[in-house]
């Protein structure tokens, strides 16, 4: 995983109020090949994000038509970042995300209403018995409709072409240590990955 | 010194081919008793690399390096006295080469392990002759890069090279190789998709430059799995390579299979040598 993105009613105001009350927190100008981001940044611990503004004109793209509805939605985006509070309020005050109750210990939930980031603090202790990974974006949150079909469906994909089957999630002592990890810190019922590896935490 | 940069590790998809590429271009060698299932690994007869297998949830390139130290504990406890909220843990015991992992002031992860401690395997238990070719440098691209320089220097003993005056980087060696320690900045990303912090790019120290692209050119025509990754195309292409460029220890750059970044050098080491 790489990085996301915000979309923002202003970008001007938004850059202007970014340079003033986080001078640290520095953005660019993104080459016009783009077709969501105006605008690179990061935020206070290094997590880089785009920045665009509704109905900017490099938007393209899905980007462009996404106003249709469907059963299955991205719902979150879990990070792994140093200073998970302090990143928490940054999204508050700088986009007008608001402050969600996770059952998470030591972390951060903020949303737009649909979409959430939950601010995980990272620890080096957590990886005790697993490869360490650095901070950054960990896993993505996906909401379905019915935990069951969604398990058969997946099933169903790997039976009929093993190369978009998910990669193994949980093998090994290792993978067994980083799977708890994961299942502790996130809010889903059911983790899994997608071909290449990026970790997905799936819930109702 | 009190510590040795000596081992470093990547994550590969491709972890074998590319253990294959590193043993067939700059005649690294693997460990006579390796272990199949698990990480290969090349050493230059003083550092060792883990090519190791990328598991779910983590980004294939370069991932840490690590220290072997005099005293564990001691560093242990410098690394607390620089900043308290700094931590170690204590690693499985599969690993070949640590004993501990911790981190630096920026988050950036490397492992510990200390001198004749009795558990090291692969490559760092063998005597293996140091290799013509060899590694000279580990790059870190870093927010807080002179802290990160200070944290080195107290904890592991590291002494700073030289560097011109408007150069923002900070280089400091074990006496053999050199941590490049290279400011982050969001403005060096203008052209191209923003990288995270984090290691950035290994430094080779070779006899020729032109003489390894030729063997390159030589190992693509064997056998085409043996590629590096196109370097400087497009408008971004350039960008990266230049962002690349700026790092002052190397004059030749390439990739692994992966596309992890080579930087090649002719430059005599830190003592002076090219040994």
């Amino acid at each position: 995983m790489d990085h996301f993105g915000i979309q923002v009613d202003d970008l001007e105001a938004t850059l202007a109020k970014m340079s003033e009350k986080y001078p640290h927190c520095e953005y660019l100008k993104r080459p016009s090949t783009r077709p969501f981001a105006a605008i690179s940044a990061n935020d206070p611990d290094g997590n880089v994000f785009d920045l665009t503004q509704a109905k900017g004109d490099n938007i393209k793209d899905v980007y462009s038509h996404n106003d249709w509805e469907q059963d299955r939605t991205i719902c979150h985006v879990g990070i792994r970042t140093m200073h998970a509070e302090a990143c928490a309020e940054f999204y508050m005050d700088m986009f007008g995300l608001t402050a969600s109750n996770l059952p998470i210990e030591g972390a951060y939930g903020v949303t737009d209403g649909r979409m959430s980031l939950l601010l995980l603090p990272w620890s080096i202790k957590d990886y005790a018995n697993t490869g360490i990974v650095g901070p950054g974006m960990d896993y993505i949150g996906f909401k379905v409709e019915n935990l069951e079909k969604f398990k058969e469906d997946v099933q169903g994909i790997a039976d009929a072409n093993p190369l978009i089957a998910p990669s193994p999630v949980g093998s090994g002592p290792e993978g067994a240590a980083r799977l708890e990890m994961l299942e502790r810190t996130s809010l889903g019922s059911w983790h899994t990955a997608d071909p290449d590896g990026v970790l997905l935490d799936i819930v109702t | 010194m009190f510590a040795k940069l000596n081992h470093m590790a990547l994550a590969s998809d491709q972890y074998a081919l590319n253990a294959r590429f590193y043993e067939a271009l700059f005649g690294l060698r693997g460990a006579k008793n390796y272990r199949p299932a698990r990480a290969c690994v090349v050493s230059d007869g003083r550092v060792g690399m883990n090519i190791i297998p990328r598991r779910e949830g983590r980004c294939s390139g370069l991932d840490h390096f690590g220290f072997e130290v005099e005293d564990i504990e001691l560093a242990v406890d410098r690394m607390k006295k620089f900043d308290p909220s700094l931590s170690a843990i204590k690693r499985p015991p599969v690993r070949p080469f640590a004993a501990y992992s911790a981190h630096d002031p920026d988050c950036n992860i490397f492992d510990l392990s200390q001198r004749n401690i009795g558990f090291q395997k692969d490559v760092y238990a063998e005597e293996i002759e140091r290799t013509e070719r060899h590694f000279s440098h580990f790059a870190l691209r870093t927010k807080s890069a002179e802290r990160c320089a200070e944290f080195y220097s107290e904890v592991f003993e590291l002494q700073p090279l030289n560097k011109k005056f408007d150069d923002d980087n900070y280089y400091l060696t074990d006496g053999n190789m050199t941590l490049a320690i290279l400011q982050w900045k969001m403005e060096d990303f203008a052209d191209m998709d923003p990288q995270r912090l984090g290691p950035d790019h290994i430094g080779i120290r070779v006899e020729c430059i032109e003489k390894v692209m030729a063997d390159l050119d030589d190992l693509t025509g064997q056998n085409p799995i043996m590629r590096a990754r196109p370097l400087g195309y497009g408008m971004e292409g350039k960008a990266r390579l230049g962002l690349f460029r700026k790092c002052p220890l190397g004059e030749g750059q390439t990739t692994d299979i992966e596309g992890t970044y080579i930087d090649l050098t002719e430059e005599p080491g830190p003592s002076g040598t090219n040994a």
